[in-house]
């Protein structure tokens, strides 16, 4: 029996969330004034439209905190979220190019990037497969659809290209099948398969060949290959133990590239030190110990898959956007969920709080059946 | 309570799921501990090498030239002193395309008045991808102003000031220069460099990827210079440049020189060498205008230096001023060949050699006094040795002892020849003679920092060379020069001037002997010869007009630059003087 108390959602999260999300958006402010005043000789335009952006979406989640059915279970909504974000997908690789990429689609002026969503959609569209297919889950041919589907995900995405998205995509897809019970040697095969082309895909194209490089060849030459990595290692440690002090990195002068997307925690570092990068790991951390809260509690197992798959979705990203700033990775364009600036990526990850924050105020009954 | 709350088989699944989300969990925190050391190596180990990287990239250090100090005359007119002044660079993107760098060029053109060369130059600068580049230096304010105004991407304006020297040309060559920098390159400006410069300061310049400037800050304060005062008088040093560079010009002489000086304190009131040059442009200057003739320049002195035999001959009594001399030959045999007079004489008084600058009477006294004597009394006078004045590359002239001496040089020294000496020395000279026997240092500099200057190690002390009676028989000799002898050009109407002629051949180091055609026309003089209260020493190399004698060219010169200086200083006829004019004028009556 569930039981719904009305405004019982889990409020730590929500605060933390909304903390993250403060943070972001002055380091949104601090990290892009310099450029946004050159490029749209406005200083807080990046500031501006984030600020917009997240009060859009706050909006959304209140509206999805006051339903009261389960919608995200239905069909309709699971296979419709996936249906739309496969079309939004083929339209992104149809549109012309922004950037050299097919990684936005453009309407009516708001540029959106469907792989985001794609996250989103995946985890809901296992959580409901791995849901009704408990029984089976142990055989074999189960498999195939959900491979197949992730398969199709990720080619896609390849497609855009956006490697980074599609690895993790795929690995954060191979979990939630783990996490739903998936033997191991299947997951295994499963790995054998999708590895391989991955790999060919990987070395297919010079620059991905040289940012491998560059990770392997530290030092080799600062102004080339790892120009970026070496200047957000410069950036993090030039910072210390306290920063040096909000509003006055000197890497956000043009020597960090995207400093107020991909590489922000670059800056959070210079500027704040240990203790600001320290605070703001420890604010993921909650984030995701009350996301693992909300799956253990949730009132069934499609919510606990989807609760879990979400929350690793926004653990995962982090820990792989601060191990890319770090140089302990291959550079890889994948925004910190929160704080990054980029109104998809925003979207998307307040949507999936959203939904965290939704399945939290439907708690089971609290007692498991010995 | 009542039943399982789950659909079969779900409980399982859930509780599989459970103890795989902990695993996932664990790597998770596995993984967030990888950062978190690796947060801490970087933030607190690699911090320091961080920084130092940062700065490497982001900073450029900027040395500030502090204000050079003001050099002032003695009355406190300013005769060097920095301005305000601008300079135009450009740091140009390297992230521009080369047309996009050179754009901001081509609207600086026109309002810096830039020419085709300039913008040649940089232009092949920019292409080369320098990162900084001079466009226009030390422009003034308001141009400066409009630049800035203009807003271009990588143009900038910084200050820097320019010495300017108000008077122009006046006292060139005791200032020197400087050059664009500021440094000084001749004169008081190269020898007090350090006290004028003052201590540079820094300033960083913090710069983004494609090293363009975007904040700067001032960590060293520069430290303005320290002012100093001359001894020279912009009006006597005015005057005094004014009459040696037309007398230059009239005489159509290779150069001239003139020093006056306050012989009671040795103080220089006024040094010219004309040619001359304006020291706003040093750089540009002419090389020959740039020659410090007055005291960098050796000269054979000619009749000028019989002072300094007559000295030693009175001092050491090898005469008396009443004995008479046998100067009716036309020649008198010295080693070598003989010596002649300008002119045939008869029987002279030993004050009628001086007076009449008799070469047969001087070498006669010059015997008399022998080698010894005369060399000890020309080191006494200064000669051979530089004074000491507060000026670089002073020359020390050229006086050999008495061992390394030929059997012709005792005669030939007599009269001023095998020696060679500055005009300032000649100064110095005449300066013990008006200073009744005491030498004293020329200076130039009066103060430095407001301080008077402080004596100094290497300072030698006044020092009594020869006796006052002699300095007074010396002066009677050297009035009579002016009332009655070969320097009448240089006498004035109510005052006693005492002076020396002086006329040499140049030594031609080609033909390896003096030449009859160039020569040296010189005058050492001071007035009122009984209280003098100035000295002065004109030089004019090479006249090449048919008057060539010191007392044709170079005593006008004392006389014009004495007159208007005496009346500057206020020093008026007195009936002292009129006596003395009597009597001359007594003397020239009679047959």
């Amino acid at each position: 029996m569930e039981v719904f108390p009305r405004g019982a959602f889990d409020k730590t999260m929500l605060y933390t969330a909304l903390i993250l999300l403060a943070i972001g958006l002055v380091m949104v402010m601090s990290a892009s004034d310099v450029y946004a005043e050159q490029t749209y000789h406005k200083k807080l335009y990046f500031f501006v439209q984030q600020l917009i952006g997240a009060a859009v979406v706050a909006v959304l989640i209140t509206f999805l905190l006051s339903i009261r059915r389960p919608f995200y279970k239905s069909p309709a909504v699971v296979f419709g979220l996936l249906g739309l974000t496969f079309g939004l997908l083929l339209l992104a690789l149809i549109m012309p190019p922004i950037a050299k990429t097919n990684r936005w689609i453009v309407f009516a002026g708001i540029r959106f990037q469907p792989s985001e969503l794609a996250k989103i959609s995946l985890v809901l569209f296992l959580a409901w497969y791995l849901d009704h297919k408990r029984e089976k889950i142990r055989e074999f041919p189960v498999l195939l659809i959900p491979t197949g589907v992730i398969l199709l995900f990720t080619f896609l995405i390849i497609r855009e290209p956006d490697f980074g998205t599609a690895v993790l995509i795929l690995v954060l897809c191979i979990i939630i099948l783990f996490l739903g019970g998936l033997r191991l040697k299947h997951i295994a095969f499963m790995g054998l398969v999708l590895v391989p082309p991955l790999v060919i895909y990987l070395f297919s194209a010079q620059y991905r060949v040289n940012r491998i490089l560059a990770f392997f060849s530290p030092g080799a030459s600062v102004e080339n290959l790892n120009f970026q990595v070496a200047q957000s290692k410069l950036a993090v440690g030039a910072g210390g133990v306290f920063g040096v002090s909000f509003g006055e990195s000197v890497q956000k002068m043009f020597f960090l590239p995207c400093s107020h997307t991909d590489i922000i925690f670059a800056i959070i570092g210079e500027e704040f030190g240990l203790f600001g990068t320290l605070l703001l790991i420890t604010l993921f951390a909650i984030l995701v110990w009350r996301g693992i809260l909300i799956s253990m509690r949730a009132p069934d197992f499609f919510s606990q898959i989807a609760a879990a798959g979400l929350t690793l979705f926004l653990g995962f990203q982090a820990l792989l956007n601060i191990t890319v700033v770090l140089g302990l990775a291959p550079a890889k364009g994948v925004p910190l969920p929160l704080v990054s600036f980029g109104r998809s990526s925003l979207f998307c990850v307040l949507l999936a709080i959203g939904l965290l924050l939704h399945i939290s105020q439907r708690r089971g009954d609290g007692r498991r059946p010995a | 309570m009542n039943g399982p709350a789950f659909p079969p088989g779900e409980e399982s699944v859930r509780k599989t799921a459970r103890i795989r989300t902990r695993i996932v969990l664990i790597a998770m925190i596995l993984w967030a501990s990888g950062i978190v050391i690796r947060l801490v190596h970087l933030q607190i180990f690699y911090h320091d090498r961080a920084k130092d990287q940062i700065a490497f990239q982001n900073q450029a250090k900027v040395k500030i030239f502090p204000d050079r100090g003001t050099i002032r005359d003695r009355r406190g007119t300013i005769l060097a002193q920095m301005i305000s002044q601008r300079s135009v660079f450009y740091a140009p993107s390297s992230k521009e395309s080369l047309d996009a760098r050179l754009a901001p060029l081509q609207k600086l053109i026109p309002l810096l008045e830039l020419d085709e060369k300039t913008v040649a130059s940089i232009q092949a600068s920019v292409e080369q991808k320098k990162p900084f580049i001079w466009i226009k230096r030390k422009i003034n304010l308001e141009t400066a102003a409009r630049v800035d105004d203009l807003l271009l991407p990588g143009i900038f304006t910084q200050e820097e000031p320019r010495r300017i020297y108000p008077q122009g040309s006046l006292a060139a060559h005791v200032l020197g220069g400087v050059n664009i920098d500021n440094g000084g390159q001749a004169g008081v400006e190269i020898l007090f460099n350090e006290t004028l410069l003052g201590k540079p300061g820094e300033r960083i310049f913090y710069r983004d990827t494609y090293k363009r400037p975007y904040r700067s800050e001032q960590t060293v304060a520069p430290e303005r210079g320290r002012d100093i005062d001359l001894t020279i008088d912009a009006v006597i040093q005015y005057i005094a440049q004014r009459e040696i560079e037309k007398s230059v010009v009239e005489n159509k002489a290779a150069w001239g020189a003139v020093i006056v000086s306050d012989p009671s304190t040795g103080e220089i009131l006024a040094m010219a060498s004309a040619p001359s040059y304006d020291p706003n442009q040093y750089g540009n200057a002419d090389r020959v205008a740039r020659m410090e003739w007055a005291y960098s320049r050796r000269i054979d002195p000619g009749s000028t230096f019989k002072i300094v035999t007559a000295a030693a001959a009175l001092e050491n009594r090898r005469v008396a001023t009443y004995e008479t001399f046998d100067c009716r030959p036309e020649s008198i045999d010295v080693v070598g060949g003989p010596i002649r007079d300008h002119k045939p004489f008869g029987i002279l008084s030993f004050s009628e050699i001086i007076a009449e600058s008799s070469n047969i009477g001087t070498i006669q006294i010059g015997r008399r006094v022998g080698a010894e004597l005369l060399y000890k009394t020309i080191k006494d006078f200064g000669f051979g040795e530089r004074t000491g004045i507060e000026l670089p590359s002073e020359a020390a002239g050229v006086v050999h002892p008495p061992d390394e001496w030929s059997r012709r040089s005792l005669d030939s020294i007599s009269v001023g020849y095998e020696v060679s000496v500055t005009p300032l020395q000649l100064l110095q000279a005449v300066n013990i003679v008006a200073n009744r026997g005491v030498r004293l240092v020329p200076r130039i500099i009066k103060s430095v920092a407001g301080r008077p200057r402080q004596p100094q190690a290497g300072d030698s002390p006044p020092v009594q060379v020869i006796s006052a009676q002699t300095a007074e028989k010396l002066i009677d000799i050297l009035e009579r020069v002016v009332l009655e002898g070969t320097g009448t050009a240089a006498a004035l109407k109510g005052y006693a001037v005492a002076g020396k002629t002086g006329t040499s051949q140049i030594y031609d180091p080609v033909d390896r002997k003096y030449s009859l055609s160039r020569h040296t026309a010189s005058f050492i003089g001071f007035v009122p010869s009984d209280k003098p209260a100035l000295s002065m020493v004109v030089v004019l190399y090479e006249p090449k007009n048919s008057a060539y004698y010191g007392g044709q060219v170079a005593a006008p010169v004392f006389r014009e630059i004495a007159l208007r200086v005496l009346r500057y200083l206020h020093v008026f006829p007195s009936p002292t003087n009129q006596t003395i004019l009597a009597s001359a004028a007594r003397r020239e009556a009679q047959p």
